[in-house]
């Protein structure tokens, strides 16, 4: 080499190599809460546009649901990655990766500033709908 | 310069995934260690002598921009200006960025465009070719010294963040982006940092700051995002408040815009590694390539060259376009390789080879490692 110094790494130590892999990076539960009644519904969510009667035949027809959210945005107080109900919630159901992102009434829910059962003034998603699943890199 | 074939390791993949790389045969084949590129120490020098001179003219088209307020040919909303000027006028911290040559070793190596914002193929280039290298050709050299300098400038940046934490930021569902993240949070942990990972689409946001998935402040994020995405998407307004320092700064909107081509041709005519760049065609005759400000992995990149027209498609070119000289990419066996070389803060810090069987580098363009002797 001439005596020249060399431009290659002399050593290489990773400590993470192939975490990538193991999954469970964080993914969300999503979720959404079933109430007894519009009027407990309404104590989390405060917006009427945001409450829905029941009509999959799971709860009563009195029964109503909440937009989906992210559990773990949400109810802290219990734990994340836990399915649990607000406190004012009935039962509560996890629901398919990408739910709370493809939901008309969880996008309703962001812009007014919720982000799950009123306890968390945190929203979501407001970042990434350029990105999709592409590569964001050059 | 010259492509070698060779017979790749039998172990090839089990080497690239215990170095966490994990999307080697995203599109069928990416990394491509059937044939390297091999370099005189001469043309390893150049290069590095080019990619430190590159970066000088960007800062100082960086500060021509911010001085004469030029964002609107930059495509940058008027919300930003002041966001990005003030960011370069302090200075804020950058990383890295990677410069794409078209070079077959002879003459001067032409500058195609410069990748500011978000490279990617650094964990190839860092770490991937480095174990090839090892593996194949330990008596031999490369250009690469990634790795620690990555680990220095990401020490170097520790102090400002008054020991918060470092969040690194990608896309959901996108194996590159995370494995290029994941590096570089590898390289944030050897630095110092408190490093976490999250999906861009989970960042919160509590009216204030932004939060994490536990509800942890965000206060310094890398993020492998566009800045131009960031700021045309629901979030992008409150990034004005300055709620987390970001790396690459917004400064690097100035840079990461083919915007910046006409730039460098109009403050350094005639220099030998540029080539001309202009908004509008007409300085050129028949051959040029059209690329739009905005875009990536070649997308939307028209070639004009010999009366033959390639053009690749995409969704981007709403923002404009600028017209460059075109430098055909040299063919070593009917294949056509680019450049990347890398910068970490201020200094040249290697180089990587995407290479193609088409004259425009895509998204699935085969990563090949090199040596030089």
């Amino acid at each position: 080499m001439r005596g020249r110094v060399r431009k290659r790494s002399a050593a290489i130590t990773l400590v993470l190599a192939g975490s990538a892999s193991l999954g469970g990076c964080g993914s969300p539960v999503e979720q959404r809460d079933a109430y007894a009644s519009r009027q407990d519904c309404l104590k989390d969510w405060s917006e009427s546009s945001l409450c829905e009667p029941v009509s999959d035949g799971r709860y009563a027809s009195s029964y109503h649901y909440g937009p989906p959210y992210y559990a773990s945005s949400g109810w802290s107080l219990f734990g994340r990655n836990r399915i649990s109900p607000s406190p004012s919630a009935m039962d509560a159901t996890q629901l398919p990766k990408g739910s709370v992102a493809s939901s008309p009434s969880a996008i309703r829910a962001r812009v007014l500033g919720f982000s799950g059962g009123g306890s968390s003034s945190i929203s979501r998603g407001g970042f990434g709908s350029s990105g999709h699943a592409s590569s964001s890199g050059g | 310069m010259r492509r070698e074939s060779r017979t790749p390791r039998s172990n090839w993949r089990q080497r690239c995934e215990e170095a966490g790389f994990l999307f080697h045969s995203m599109g069928g084949t990416y990394w491509d260690e059937s044939a390297c590129y091999a370099f005189s120490a001469d043309q390893i020098d150049r290069l590095e002598e080019v990619t430190a001179e590159m970066h000088q003219l960007c800062l100082k088209a960086a500060d021509e921009v911010v001085r004469s307020k030029r964002f609107s040919q930059f495509a940058i909303p008027e919300p930003f200006h002041e966001l990005a000027a003030q960011s370069w006028q302090r200075r804020d911290a950058t990383l890295y960025g990677r410069f794409d040559f078209s070079w077959d070793g002879e003459g001067e190596p032409k500058l195609l465009e410069y990748n500011a914002d978000t490279p990617t193929s650094l964990l190839e280039a860092s770490v991937v070719q480095w174990q090839w290298l090892e593996d194949v050709l330990p008596d031999a050299d490369q250009f690469n010294s990634l790795h620690e300098k990555l680990i220095e400038r990401l020490k170097a940046l520790r102090p400002a963040a008054g020991g918060g934490s470092l969040h690194l930021a990608s896309v959901k569902d996108n194996d590159e982006d995370l494995g290029t993240v994941e590096y570089l949070r590898d390289c944030a942990l050897q630095a110092g940092w408190d490093a976490r990972r999250i999906d861009i689409e989970d960042l919160g946001w509590d009216g204030t700051h932004f939060r994490d998935l536990d509800e942890a402040p965000v206060t310094t994020l890398f993020k492998l995002y566009p800045w131009e995405w960031l700021v045309r998407e629901e979030f992008g307004q409150h990034l004005i408040s300055r709620p987390a320092e970001l790396i690459e700064p917004a400064w690097k909107m100035l840079l990461s815009n083919k915007a910046l081509l006409v730039l460098l041709w109009e403050m350094n005519y005639g220099h030998p590694n540029l080539l001309p760049a202009y908004f509008t065609p007409q300085q050129f005759g028949a051959d040029y390539v059209r690329k739009p400000l905005l875009s990536r992995e070649g997308a939307n990149v028209t070639i004009r060259s010999r009366g033959v027209v390639r053009q690749q498609p995409g969704s981007y070119g709403g923002e404009g376009f600028v017209y460059q000289g075109v430098a055909p990419l040299p063919a070593f066996e009917g294949r056509y390789p680019v450049i990347g070389a890398w910068i970490v803060g201020d200094q040249p810090a290697g180089i990587g080879i995407r290479e193609d069987d088409s004259p425009i580098t895509r998204n699935s363009s085969r990563f090949l490692p090199h040596y030089f002797a």
